[in-house]
């Protein structure tokens, strides 16, 4: 399946252009205690979802950590990691200048402190019946006051340098068609902490 | 490789009861009921220690004087449940419930009020509490537990 513009039958305006996400890791984490839960999606409105279920996942750890530590901060919070590999056969990515462009939003009216922005270019690509969206991840601030995240696994002890930039993949999992799919490949417990400027 | 969301296991029929049940019971999944609420009801002055709020910011807090706060604490009460600050004292209990699911004591859960938070623009929990009202803070504990994204 090649890159191709994907108008949809309720697409409005701008049409997204979409690609396969195929092969592809993602790592998602969730409260220990909703470890039965990690790949159920929220219908709790997100940055990118508002009415409808989402599952957000990022495509590094350290991205996803980050996304956990923007909420919790100096908090050593128990958390479950999973990881999993993703085949969706349509997707729009909103990384590249250049999409974004088509779909008229900025990085930061997409990554800015206003949801509504991402939350309506969320709305239309579910509307649109998109299985995902690869976004840029709004964890800057997490990294200026939270340099490093600290990972206790088991006996050992890791200190990450908080990325300022990443990219998180949004799944609609109501619009998974026939060959799509996430399967969880691996999942352990951590206990992750944010350190903050000058500690 | 254990399949965990594909089309074999996600029917339309499954997502439309997973939807109706997520989008009825999306927070009180995570929050005592009614019932739970009356026999674990607690009164105004425990709450308060519990935040480790002054009866001065708790009175700010609840949007009520610091002399009701008093008779509050003198008399082991709270305010009416009908009540504005009522339902924000209910409030204030479903953060409490919710930082006791995700393991945290009080002293830990005041450190996590009174550090800067990126999901609040670099604001202190504690103070978004103060001029917003307990939701955000409890829909950041929410996002925790569920794994959202902000």
């Amino acid at each position: 399946m090649t890159e191709r513009a994907f108008t949809g039958a309720s697409a409005e305006r701008q049409p997204f252009v979409v690609r396969p996400f195929v092969g592809i890791v993602v790592f998602r984490n969730v409260a220990r205690i909703r470890a039965t839960q990690l790949w159920t999606p929220t219908v709790r409105p997100g940055r990118w979802s508002k009415g409808f279920p989402a599952l957000y996942a990022s495509l590094s750890l350290e991205v996803s950590l980050a996304e956990r530590v923007k909420r919790t901060t100096v908090e050593a919070v128990e958390l479950t990691i999973g990881e999993g590999a993703v085949a969706l056969g349509m997707v729009a990515d909103l990384t590249a200048m250049q999409a974004r462009r088509q779909v008229r939003v900025t990085l930061r009216g997409l990554a800015g402190a206003d949801y509504a922005v991402a939350q309506r270019i969320g709305a239309r690509a579910y509307r649109a019946g998109l299985a995902g969206l690869l976004v840029p991840a709004a964890i800057k601030p997490v990294a200026r006051q939270y340099p490093m995240i600290i990972v206790r696994l088991d006996d050992v002890r890791l200190r990450l340098h908080t990325p300022s930039s990443g990219v998180n993949l949004v799944v609609f999992p109501e619009h998974m068609r026939s060959g799509d799919s996430l399967h969880e490949i691996l999942r352990y417990n951590c206990v992750v902490q944010g350190v903050r400027v000058g500690a | 490789m254990t399949s965990i969301v594909s089309n074999e296991t996600l029917s339309p029929g499954m997502v439309r009861r997973m939807r109706l049940a997520a989008s009825s019971r999306a927070v009180a999944l995570s929050l005592p009921s009614a019932a739970e609420r009356r026999a674990t009801r607690t009164d105004s002055e425990s709450l308060r220690k519990w935040y480790g709020f002054s009866q001065f910011r708790w009175a700010r807090v609840l949007g009520v004087s610091r002399s009701t706060v008093a008779r509050w604490a003198a008399e082991r009460s709270g305010p009416d449940t009908d009540s504005a600050e009522g339902r924000l004292f209910v409030l204030l209990e479903d953060v409490r419930a919710l930082a006791g699911q995700l393991r945290r004591d009080p002293t830990r859960f005041r450190a996590w009020l009174r550090a800067p938070s990126p999901a609040l623009r670099g604001r202190l929990p504690a103070d978004i509490l103060l001029r917003q009202g307990p939701t955000p803070i409890r829909d950041l504990l929410l996002d925790e537990l569920e794994g959202t994204y902000a």
